[in-house]
């Protein structure tokens, strides 16, 4: 899961990130684009457990790599 | 006639416009006389956070120079006496810590936000 | 080149107003980067994207002057994103669905994009390695 513009604002920790958290737990990659933490102040070295900041390259390669990639 | 204006989208489309359009708009209001205060909640309580960076943008050989600065425009607003207020429990759900906020934006609780629409003449939505 | 591909983008919002647009325009960046083939269909208000005659203005909130605000354009960026294609041995063809254009009129865009219906989405899809639709809301 990549979280992107908004999506990212549950991360930081204490912000209803449980279910990121829980999501992580169970085996779900839990990604939030870099640019969109640092637009909203979100300091990628304090996310909520289980959740990593990563660059949007990773959707582009996703697609190269001819995943199923769903905009939600 | 005093109007308070609650502010609730956030990010829609900032990079493309650089500003906030609504917090832009209260700008030029307040410019030309207007008497307005602005309420922040709900995901717009994210505009009060100081270390908000969307600064780098390129695509291939165009370079954003001038990227929304929220934070600022708000703390701009409130030095020319627009009053701003946040809803304090939408800053705390956020994991927002209130020393990252500017200074010059009041809390106030989510139960009192009733009240504080009592004291304008007009609200409006955004 | 072994690692070229062909990606194929829907795009349904009009510029200005979401961020969506924004994060296509950050996708095709580093597609171009990467020497793509990249489709974009333009569908409904998209296809004001690469309007010609949007034009930049000054910012008298901020006191900046037009040059000074270097207020983004789509336009130009897809220009810009078109020439770095090019520039990495890849290329944007952009569609905008002529319907679209018509009931909104905007019919002039920028060089490079072409008028098309839902068949060549179709066409790019399956001629594509991957295709990705990022749906207005």
């Amino acid at each position: 899961m990549f979280l992107v513009q908004n999506g990212v604002l549950p991360v930081r920790p204490g912000a209803r990130s449980g279910d990121l958290t829980r999501l992580a737990g169970a085996g779900v990659r839990v990604l939030a684009d870099s640019f969109s933490l640092k637009e909203r102040g979100i300091d990628e070295k304090r996310l909520a457990s289980g959740v990593a900041a990563a660059p949007l390259d990773v959707v582009l390669d996703a697609l190269a790599e001819g995943g199923k990639v769903i905009w939600h | 006639m005093k109007t308070l204006s609650i502010v609730e989208n956030a990010y829609r489309a900032t990079i493309e416009e650089q500003d906030d359009t609504i917090v832009w708009i209260h700008g030029a209001m307040k410019g030309a006389g207007a008497d307005r205060a602005v309420l922040l909640r709900g995901n717009a309580v994210n505009y009060l956070v100081q270390r908000q960076d969307a600064g780098g943008l390129a695509f291939g050989d165009w370079r954003q120079t001038q990227p929304p600065r929220i934070a600022s425009d708000l703390a701009a607003l409130a030095a020319k006496g627009v009053d701003i207020c946040y809803v304090a429990e939408d800053v705390a759900e956020r994991g927002i810590e209130r020393n990252e906020l500017i200074n010059s934006a009041q809390p106030v609780a989510r139960g009192a936000v009733a009240e504080l629409l009592g004291r304008y003449d007009r609200v409006s939505y955004w | 080149m072994a690692d070229k591909k062909t990606i194929t983008i829907a795009i349904m919002d009009a510029p200005y107003e979401n961020a969506r647009s924004t994060t296509t325009l950050r996708l095709i960046d580093l597609a171009a980067k990467r020497g793509y083939n990249i489709n974009v269909f333009a569908y409904e208000g998209a296809v004001l994207q690469p309007f010609a005659a949007q034009t930049p203005h000054a910012n008298a909130v901020h006191g900046r002057s037009v040059e000074e605000e270097n207020h983004f354009i789509p336009k130009d960026a897809i220009a810009a994103l078109m020439r770095e294609a090019e520039r990495n041995g890849g290329k944007i063809d952009w569609v905008n669905c002529g319907l679209c254009v018509d009931e909104r009129g905007a019919t002039d865009a920028i060089p490079g994009v072409r008028r098309g219906s839902p068949a060549d989405f179709w066409q790019m899809a399956e001629a594509s390695d991957n295709t990705l639709v990022i749906a207005t809301r």
